[in-house]
């Protein structure tokens, strides 16, 4: 049971009023604290409008405020089709993991008969049990936010999901009503006022679960967890905290054992002091599953299933626990329970491409014809390819049919996401060519029109909803060799089959290099998903797999010498003093450039400092910061009228890792580079870069991209510490 | 999304004068069609404003108001019942300010002491309170029977510094003071809404933009609103609003647009969380048919010689 000092009442009625007391104050401080719209809803639907007050705690006072706080919630509540994004992008991150842990998605069912992946311990664990393991690690969606959001990992969104400031004024407010009203429940439910949560109690554990570090926060909560003898949650956290330590340190035996002793027994203590005050509950669930896998590794089958039954019982309509389940159960080998869940989920429309073909593999396990059939007719629908995996004739291997079917719907549905692309376009394109003939633009200057018409099309085209056309759940994993037997079909299209692409990309020069323009403009296109990375989710796996990541047909050779030859140059001999000292433009730097811009494609955007890339390029070649002693251009800032370097020991370096120095302070998630006062100006050109190259990154230093800050500005600043430095001040 | 309206309606009375009657049925629609709430100046009698609820009340009842005098003059307030009610267990409101130390002033007193008001919204998820303060600043340093009686030109008393000194001083006082004495009230009963302030009225003064004439106002005046706080309270709304109509002898100068003297007064900070805007409600176009000088005249003769402004305020962001 509980530690002697931690104080806690026998008495039913009173501890299920202090209970949801807690809950509830600490659910609006969460909102206030987290100042985001999202969270906000999480709270709503999980807590505030789940928790059955009237029967708990009927006081008058309390059940007021509490309602008006409901009030408040639905009148500044997201919208339906904001959700929608954040919901997607869950799913997609949790396909996404998965997918990376496990070769092929037939592998999950199957038992181990189907392969043991590399690594496992005693050859026990199968992949379902590592699809369990990442899914777990991934978290359910009301846990997976806002862990992202304590890890600043969701910079972007801040601003599109910030709640807005009176909102927060009116929660705050009923806020301090709450805590103002809440302690005559103490005398009238006669608890123990010490199990009540202050504000400053609450401010703190809010506080504490911001901390990127484990260890340190796992440090943290032992020291506050007297304070929450009525407040289960508190030993979830507890929990996970450890059991995260044991997840990173999973090479260090003692440390991971210890951890997974202490996760084990907090989340135990969790379910102990547990309270079912709600209907459905996401946070119960969540411990639950996150018990499954210690189980698994012991093979203890019976108490998973006991967990499967727990948290099934309290997940309600949370289908990302529901999916969570259906792992577990597939791990458990509970394959009944497996396929009514997966049933469920695919009739929701819940990562409908991913369920279905789980769902059919179920099915063709247990030689299901029929089912088979009644779910190929129902997710088919739509669409005019199977998604699912093939039923097997007798001697064919599902697996290999699969494979080969998917690469054939891939190539398909390429080709009507792309026509329906330029027939967007169609029209400006053409009117583009007119003009262009009449005041007979230069190839780049038709070059940049061009682009800028695909790029603010692609935009439009999002928006009007084109995409619902498209099913791009169906493009699922596909493995390396896939994607070069597909793409170099894809690229055959251009080349030769079928010329609705050429006509539609109207360019002479084009003609000697097929394919460039594409290139060029699936990269803008790339660009345009980075910028949208949250809402597009489904569009992510098609493009960024498929049109960028090192699988359009350059021609590898010539790059490679090319590379070959930029990279010696780096080397010490090739670049010049003057380079070295003097930040001048020599004649080697400029080769260089020529090669990184030849490289890196040149954009006709004004920047190309595109850290991806860079570091593509740095890694690709096996370029180690470490290496990097020289000074090594690794951006080109490309403006209207002007290119430059920057150089990696300088700008990239100081901004990113120097800055903790300062003297004064910087809001870095907005950074006004005109704001950087001129003594830490002085304090940048004087550091040394190369001592500390090489060293771990602090956690805390941030690191700057070039979305994060105004291009021309850095420009400028770039310019002034060069000739700062010149000047030896 | 509310709309808070001000409008000074020139002299409104139940007197049948033949040459300026009122025409209650147009301010009757002018109100339903464009306001929650309306702040009037120069309300000379309180069956005047009932006159105008009573119109707009027929068939449901939805429309309060409230009425009172103050220096020959009144201020009323008309509000939409169905959007806003009276804070219940409030003492006191509407009230006329006072208790206040003039000597910001130069010992001379507010010529019209402003109307507050506090209402509330019905939505209970909207937990907050509007706080409105009705003002109609001094004109001259004569008293108005002197305008009245044609013994002062108003020309005169543009020209005058040491008039114009004074409406400002007193647009500086209504916010130094008034705004933030009002801003700073305690929070209804048990309950701890946060309050939204706003200054609203005719200010007899213009906002320095564009082509409006002087004298002009203070747009930002500063305010302390704690040890080392400062809040920055802005005046807004820039259209003319009031009607010039020529005098026999002036007779080739068309009427038109005139002034920008009616405004909305409020803490900087909100326009940075809430979706704040002002506008002119060109009520000679929309009621009248279109801006040509006839309409002119007779909006001034049956209505007033100002057109309302609208203030648009919504909690929400996006």
């Amino acid at each position: 049971m509980f530690n002697k000092n931690i104080p806690f009442v026998t008495n039913k009625k009173s501890n299920t009023a202090v209970c949801a007391l807690n809950m509830i104050t600490v659910s609006v401080s969460q909102i206030v604290e987290y100042r985001d719209s999202i969270i906000m809803d999480q709270e709503y639907d999980a807590i505030l409008n789940n928790i059955n007050l009237q029967n708990i705690i009927p006081d008058e006072t309390l059940l007021k405020t509490v309602k008006q706080i409901l009030d408040v919630i639905t009148f500044f509540r997201i919208q339906d089709k904001e959700k929608y994004f954040i919901e997607q992008e869950y799913q997609h991150n949790m396909k996404n993991a998965i997918w990376k842990a496990i070769p092929n998605i037939g592998y999950i069912i199957g038992g181990s008969q189907s392969g043991v992946p590399k690594g496992a311990q005693g050859g026990k664990a199968t992949y379902a049990i590592l699809a369990v393991n990442v899914a777990v690690q991934c978290g359910i969606a009301y846990m997976n936010y806002r862990n992202a959001k304590a890890e600043g990992k969701l910079q972007k969104e801040k601003a599109l999901w910030e709640l807005e400031e009176s909102a927060i004024e009116q929660l705050n407010s009923l806020r301090r009503e709450l805590f103002d009203t809440a302690w005559h429940l103490a005398h009238a439910y006669n608890f123990d006022d010490s199990l009540r949560l202050t504000e400053n109690q609450i401010k703190q554990y809010n506080k504490v679960l911001t901390d990127e570090d484990p260890i340190r926060r796992y440090e943290r909560l032992d020291a506050i967890k007297e304070n929450f003898g009525a407040y289960p949650p508190f030993w979830y956290q507890f929990g996970h905290t450890a059991k995260e330590i044991s997840d990173t340190y999973k090479d260090d035996k003692s440390i991971s054992e210890k951890y997974t002793a202490e996760a084990l027994n907090h989340l135990k203590k969790f379910q102990e002091m547990y309270i079912p005050l709600l209907r459905e509950d996401p946070i119960y669930c969540a411990a639950m599953l996150e018990m499954i896998p210690f189980y698994l590794k012991e093979n203890k089958k019976a108490e998973v299933k006991q967990l499967i039954a727990e948290a099934e019982k309290l997940s309600g309509n949370y289908l990302d626990v529901k999916q969570q389940i259906v792992l577990a159960s597939i791990a458990a080998e509970e394959y009944t329970s497996a396929k009514n869940l997966l049933q469920f989920l695919v009739n929701e429309n819940y990562n409908t491409a991913f369920n279905a073909q789980l769902l059919s593999k179920v099915f063709i396990r247990s030689n299901d014809r029929t089912a088979y059939k009644l779910l190929e007719d129902r997710v088919t629908l739509n669409t005019e390819y199977s998604v699912l995996f093939p039923f097997p004739e007798a001697g064919e291997n599902e697996d290999e049919e699969f494979i080969k079917e998917q690469s054939s719907n891939l190539w398909r549905q390429f080709n009507i996401f792309y026509k329906k692309y330029i027939q967007f376009n169609n029209k400006k394109i053409s009117n583009l060519n007119q003009e262009s003939k009449m005041s007979s633009y230069s190839v780049d200057q038709y070059f940049e029109k061009y682009l800028m018409i695909m790029n603010e099309s692609f935009t439009e085209l999002i928006n009007s909803g084109i995409t619902d056309l498209i099913d791009f759940n169906i493009k699922e994993k596909i493995d390396d060799e896939l994607n070069q037997v597909f793409l170099c079909n894809l690229y055959k299209g251009f080349e030769e089959e079928d010329h609705f692409y050429k006509t539609a990309l109207w360019n002479d020069k084009d003609e000697k290099n097929p394919g460039g323009v594409i290139k060029t403009i699936f990269d803008c296109v790339y660009r345009k998903l980075m910028e949208k990375d949250a809402s597009l989710g489904e569009f992510d796996m098609v493009v960024t797999t498929l049109f960028y990541k090192q699988c359009w047909p350059l021609p590898m050779e010539t790059k490679k010498s090319e590379m070959e030859e930029s990279i010696s140059l780096f080397s010490q001999d090739k670049i010049g003093p003057e380079a070295e000292y003097g930040k001048k433009i020599t004649q080697d730097s400029q080769k260089i450039l020529a090669i990184i811009k030849n490289h890196l494609g040149e954009d006709k955007e004004n920047i190309l400092y595109n850290p991806k890339k860079i570091n593509q390029f740095l890694g690709k070649y096996g370029i180690k910061y470490g290496q990097c002693d020289k000074r090594i251009p690794v951006a080109i800032i490309t403006t209207k009228d002007k290119t430059a370097f920057l150089f990696f020991d300088n700008m990239l370096y100081y901004v990113s890792y120097g800055f903790n120095r300062f003297c004064n302070c910087y809001n870095w998630s907005n950074l006004d580079l005109c704001k950087i006062s001129s003594e830490d100006k002085k304090l940048i050109i004087k550091q040394d870069p190369i001592k500390d190259i090489g060293n771990p990154r602090s956690k805390k230093s941030p690191i700057i991209t070039a979305d994060d800050i105004d291009i021309t500005k850095l420009y400028d600043l770039l310019e002034e510490l060069i000739s700062l430095e010149k000047s030896g001040t | 999304m509310y709309r808070i309206g001000s409008f000074n309606v020139l002299n409104m009375n139940f007197r049948s004068e033949d040459e300026e009657k009122k025409d209650w049925d147009t301010f009757a629609r002018i109100i339903k069609e464009n306001f929650d709430v309306v702040g009037l100046q120069e309300v000379l009698t309180e069956s005047a404003v009932k006159q105008i609820v009573l119109k707009l009340n027929r068939g449901v009842i939805n429309w309060d108001y409230c009425w009172h005098e103050t220096h020959r003059e009144g201020y009323a307030f008309i509000w939409n019942m169905s959007k806003l009610v009276l804070p219940p267990n409030v003492q006191d409101n509407p009230k006329i300010a006072s208790g206040y130390h003039y000597k910001d002033l130069g010992g001379l007193q507010l010529v019209r002491p402003p109307l507050i008001i506090r209402l509330q919204p019905v939505n209970p998820g909207e937990h907050y309170e509007l706080r409105l303060i009705n003002t109609h600043i001094r004109f001259g340093k004569n008293s108005l029977d002197d305008y009245r009686n044609e013994k002062i030109r108003p020309d005169d008393e543009e020209k005058d510094p040491t008039t114009i000194q004074l409406r400002r001083n007193e647009h500086e006082f209504l916010c130094k003071r008034i705004y933030r004495s009002v801003e700073s009230w305690q929070k209804t009963d048990n309950e701890s809404r946060p309050a939204y302030t706003f200054l609203l009225g005719d200010y007899n003064l213009n906002i320095r933009q564009g082509q409006n004439p002087s004298p002009y106002l203070s747009e930002v005046i500063e305010i302390k609103t704690g040890v080392n706080i400062n809040a920055k309270i802005v005046t807004r709304q820039s259209h003319l609003t009031t009607i010039y109509v020529p005098t026999e002898n002036e007779k080739e100068n068309n009427p038109r647009f005139a002034k920008n003297y009616d405004h909305f007064s409020y803490d900087l900070e909100y326009e940075s969380s809430m979706v704040v805007t002002t506008n002119r409600i060109n009520t000679v176009d929309k009621y009248f048919g279109s801006a040509i000088p006839s309409t002119f005249r007779s909006h001034k003769k049956t209505v007033s010689d100002h057109v309302p402004v609208v203030m648009e305020f919504n909690v929400r962001k996006r």
